[in-house]
């Protein structure tokens, strides 16, 4: 029987951990792409990205003695990202979380937008994406991006997962929204 | 799932733009090399400016060793100062054990603590034995307060920051899904 070996970098992460700063930097060139745009979509703001990239790694780099091989390096990685991340944010005291009266809106409003005649890029998603209060692009962020369950977005930012599921279908129907109004304005326009 | 789902399920990797420039890497290798110095910056900053003050009060400090001459004790501190001062010390040393029991596996903090607790010692040593023309006033006991206090809160400063770090790393080692 083949064992199947959980990362397949495990011979550059072991020589990472020992301090060899060769094996690091080949984990941040595999690494740092990825990462850093998760950053700017929790930041929305690319120098807050490169910040919280460079502190991810260094945090990542001299922690590695806990990183047991029991998920990717990747998604180890990502963890550390997004959490350096919120911590940001919620130093800066942006609210992740928007209260009951937001969420008893949701109950009489509906949450679905007709999507069918939308015509997406991932510009338009991108851009609309970057209007969105801070809350809504991180739910939106995770768990469409990022591949996150609610369950696990609940855990990330300590809040419940019904609140995590009304952000997330708020968030996409102003996403829906805003580029519906963009093809509007496009078409008035012209 | 709907339509907006699926198209970004399908152009996932188009989500990805940004590109991280060169000297990204350069600054994550020197906060490497500088390992925890550069966590202690933040500390190594308040204690500079809390020997500024305390040598700014060295002054006031000094007149209380030197020249109180009301109920000395041996070491020349008259009783109620002598109380004052054992109350604080004991206080910071309790702190001073407390960090270093919980950063024993750091031992950067303990020297660099060590190290700069020592220059405030030093100088409020160099100023004891420089000024011996001053008397005892209520002032001059604030200001040996707010000696003590500075360095009891420069500690828990960096307890605070020691727990607050300790705090957030088992997060790390639960991450993995």
């Amino acid at each position: 029987m083949t064992v199947i070996q959980t990362d397949i970098h495990k011979p550059i992460i072991e020589k990472a951990l020992q301090g060899n700063r060769k094996a690091q930097h080949q984990l941040y060139n595999m690494y740092s792409k990825a990462m850093l745009n998760i950053c700017f979509r929790m930041m929305n703001n690319l120098p807050e990205a490169e910040d919280m990239l460079q502190e991810s790694f260094i945090e990542a780099f001299r922690r590695l003695d806990s990183f047991r091989f029991e998920s990717t390096f990747g998604a180890w990685l990502k963890r550390i990202c997004i959490n350096k991340c919120i911590n940001e944010l919620k130093r800066k005291k942006v609210v992740l979380e928007y209260n009951d009266q937001w969420q008893q809106i949701e109950r009489v409003e509906p949450v679905t937008t007709n999507t069918e005649d939308i015509d997406f890029s991932v510009e338009k998603i991108k851009h609309a994406m970057a209007l969105l209060p801070d809350g809504y692009r991180v739910v939106f962020s995770l768990y469409l991006l990022e591949g996150y369950d609610h369950e696990e977005i609940a855990g990330i930012l300590n809040i419940s997962e019904s609140t995590s599921k009304t952000q997330l279908m708020r968030a996409k129907k102003k996403v829906a929204e805003i580029i519906k109004a963009g093809q509007i304005d496009f078409i008035s326009n012209n | 799932m709907d339509q907006l789902e699926k198209y970004i399920q399908n152009n996932r990797d188009a989500f990805d733009e940004h590109l991280p420039l060169n000297d990204l890497w350069l600054n994550i290798e020197t906060g490497l090399q500088s390992g925890n110095k550069i966590r202690l910056k933040y500390l190594i900053t308040k204690i500079a400016a809390a020997i500024i003050i305390i040598i700014g009060s060295g002054v006031a400090f000094n007149m209380i060793f030197v020249n109180d001459n009301l109920h000395n004790q041996p070491n020349g501190l008259s009783t109620e100062v002598y109380e004052v001062a054992v109350f604080y010390e004991s206080q910071i040393n309790q702190k001073r054990d407390e960090l270093f029991t919980l950063t024993s596996n750091i031992p950067e903090i303990k020297k660099e603590t060590d190290i700069e607790l020592a220059l405030l010692d030093s100088a409020l040593n160099d100023l004891k034995l420089d000024l011996k023309d001053n008397v005892a006033n209520e002032e001059v006991i604030e200001a040996m307060i707010q000696n003590y206090r500075l360095k009891l809160q420069i500690l828990e400063d960096i307890l605070n920051y020691v727990k607050h770090d300790n705090d957030n790393s088992p997060k790390i080692e639960t991450h993995e899904l």
